[in-house]
């Protein structure tokens, strides 16, 4: 009977039930479709950086944020080391290397990221940007940036030297333009170039080092146990195995910090629509303050009035949180297909750490955060009767029977 | 043992700066079976003793006892059982539950109690017919006439089997045919069940009625007749 008496009460006032309930499921809508985008945003973000310039799980040589040049020697050894982690996942050598590009027309200082080309092409990555041209074949292939190209003036099949410090001496290497790559981030797109790894371990004077040895994983999610099972692995080894984010802290700080500023705006939102509940609430106790007397007159406790308003007070968080849901799972799978093309607002495009940022947005699922703030918006909803339903249980019968609301 | 005893109750109000005394020592006592109306001017202060007999209200001092029960050492909840187990109160306004059909109304005090459903409104539906709603258990108070709506509000002041009837003015929103009526109808309600009847009215018909006539005049009970 009381949830009967609750659910015919809402329906009361059916305009002002169907504008708080829209409140409440626009406001819940508003955070699926924000945990879509930022869920998005952020895997595409971690997996640009996880195949540009670190993986999944990164071993590299100790010490190597004092010093950038610090490389691991013996790195076949560790790829087949990393390779046995997780299974069907890939495995990259990379050398991290800066220098000077020379072409006939000028020069430019660059930063080289030397790669396997068959496994960089299979994990994307500036592949994946390519405008023009092929992707590396032999050892004399070098990619570069479309920014690049235009300050060089060069087009593929033209010469390009690339002159390169180690150990204190300076190495010079001539390289075939073999393809153009544009992300849109000027940054990129001007300063960064892909060579062969093995024509950067020449210029750097060893055979077998890399700057990094990364393992790339088909489940990105799965990354925390192929981290700790990679860290048994090179138990004893004088080498530091790190995640991404221990990769890219740059990356890692950025999404928390997004994070928090989007879970700051929930808040906000959150209160808004508790605010709008609470108002709700409080009106529609008020106007029936009389019949609430009767209620008490005819034998109701104190605590059953209370449990009556509360119990209004969760159907109209349950449904309105229920339709926010429906909506924004509608709205997110749009995102998810779709996208959001930003690339007009957003112009030359940005990155972050050298990763470079998406300028087309497409959403991701995240559903636990989904559920979690489901039912917090249920209960913050809830919360909002709280206080009009303690209000209506403190009543005096006598003088609520004199209301003449 | 009386159904209700009051001995020496005063009632103030406040109003701004003011003290009002609504009652003013008033002793009564009144016992089971009796049909008692409680007459006087607007003022007199019929409704504040019929809502201190029933526990809506505290005397300022004084006693108020309903079968042996002091009222004021109750707690708010124990007061709300006591009204749903042993009183039971009809409105000048029916004071009906709008979004309930006439069944439900009366069927309020049942539930209340936590009584199980299908002998609940068995009960309430024969109370139903027998006040003279019979085919018209699932209207709304909107769908019902005043007439309709106040012998709803006595089937459900009477459903719980009450020892005490309180009636606030119960005729004074309606006509004089349909007045009588309910005025016939609590009457026989007092003779076939033994209830109590208590009414604060204006109504010279509730009060030829009556076999029990109170009036008040100040706060005081000025006369006290039984026919």
């Amino acid at each position: 009977m009381l949830l009967r008496m609750a659910f015919r009460n809402l329906f009361r006032n059916k305009r002002r039930t169907l504008i708080t309930m829209t409140a409440i499921a626009i406001g819940m809508a508003l955070i699926d479709v924000t945990i879509t985008i930022q869920h998005g945003s952020y895997t595409d973000l971690i997996n640009r950086g996880v195949s540009s310039i670190a993986g999944h799980v990164v071993v590299r040589s100790k010490g190597v944020s004092d010093d950038p040049e610090s490389r691991v020697p013996d790195s076949s050894a560790h790829a087949d080391r990393l390779a046995g982690v997780a299974k069907d996942a890939k495995v990259q050598r990379r050398i991290m290397l800066g220098g000077l590009l020379t072409s006939t027309s000028g020069s430019a200082a660059v930063q080289a990221v030397a790669v396997e080309a068959a496994v960089s092409s299979e994990i994307g990555s500036m592949y994946d940007e390519m405008i023009s041209g092929d992707w590396i074949k032999t050892d004399r292939d070098i990619i570069i940036g479309a920014g690049l190209a235009e300050t060089l003036d060069v087009t593929e099949g033209e010469k390009l030297v690339f002159m390169g410090q180690s150990g204190g001496e300076m190495t010079s290497r001539l390289f075939r333009l073999r393809g153009v790559f544009k992300t849109g981030a000027a940054d990129v797109d001007g300063f960064m170039v892909v060579m062969p790894l093995a024509a950067a371990q020449e210029i750097v004077g060893g055979n077998d080092v890399a700057t990094m040895v990364t393992l790339h994983l088909d489940d990105a999610g799965a990354w925390p146990e192929a981290v700790a099972a990679a860290r048994t692995a090179f138990e004893g080894v004088d080498v530091d195995v790190l995640s991404w984010k221990g990769a890219m802290p740059d990356v890692d700080a950025f999404i928390k910090a997004d994070r928090r500023i989007g879970q700051g705006m929930l808040f906000a939102l959150f209160i808004i629509v508790s605010m709008g509940v609470f108002n709700t609430f409080l009106m529609s106790v008020l106007e029936r303050t009389r019949e609430f007397g009767v209620l008490q007159s005819i034998g109701m406790k104190p605590n059953q009035i209370a449990k009556l308003v509360l119990v209004e007070g969760a159907l109209l968080g349950f449904f309105g949180v229920l339709l926010g849901s429906l909506l924004g799972a509608a709205f997110s799978y749009s995102l998810i297909v779709n996208g959001l093309d930003f690339s007009d607002s957003m112009g030359e495009g940005m990155s972050t750490s050298g990763v470079v940022m998406a300028t087309h947005f497409y959403g991701a699922w995240d559903i636990p955060r989904m559920i979690i703030f489901a039912i917090a918006c249920f209960i913050v909803t809830f919360i909002a009767a709280i206080w009009p339903a303690w209000k209506v249980s403190r009543l005096e019968p006598v003088k609520a029977l004199r209301n003449q609301g | 043992m009386s159904i209700v005893q009051i001995e020496n109750v005063t009632r103030d109000y406040t109003q701004g700066s003011h003290t009002v005394r609504a009652l003013r020592g008033v002793d009564l006592t009144i016992e089971p079976g009796e049909f008692v109306a409680i007459m006087g001017a607007s003022g007199s202060g019929k409704t504040t003793l019929l809502n201190l007999v029933g526990g809506l209200d505290g005397p300022t001092s004084g006693s108020v006892r309903i079968e042996d029960r002091e009222l004021k050492d109750m707690t708010a909840a124990e007061r709300s059982e006591l009204r749903r187990d042993r009183i039971g109160f009809v409105f000048q306004a029916y004071n009906l539950v709008p979004v309930l059909s006439a069944v439900e109304n009366a069927e309020m005090v049942l539930l209340l109690r936590g009584e199980d459903e299908g002998a609940r409104r068995e009960l309430t539906m024969n109370i139903l017919a027998s006040v003279g709603l019979e085919g018209m258990e699932n209207r709304r108070p909107n769908e019902l006439s005043g007439g309709q709506q106040q012998r709803v509000a006595i089937a459900r002041a009477i459903a719980g089997d009450p020892a005490l009837v309180l009636a606030d003015e119960p005729t004074a929103n309606l006509d004089s045919e349909t007045g009588n009526e309910i005025i016939s109808l609590m009457a026989e309600l007092n003779q076939a069940r033994g209830i109590t009847f208590v009414f604060a009215t204006h109504d010279p018909k509730v009060m030829a009625a009556a076999r029990r006539v109170i009036v008040m005049e100040d706060g005081q009970v000025k006369e006290d007749r039984r026919k």
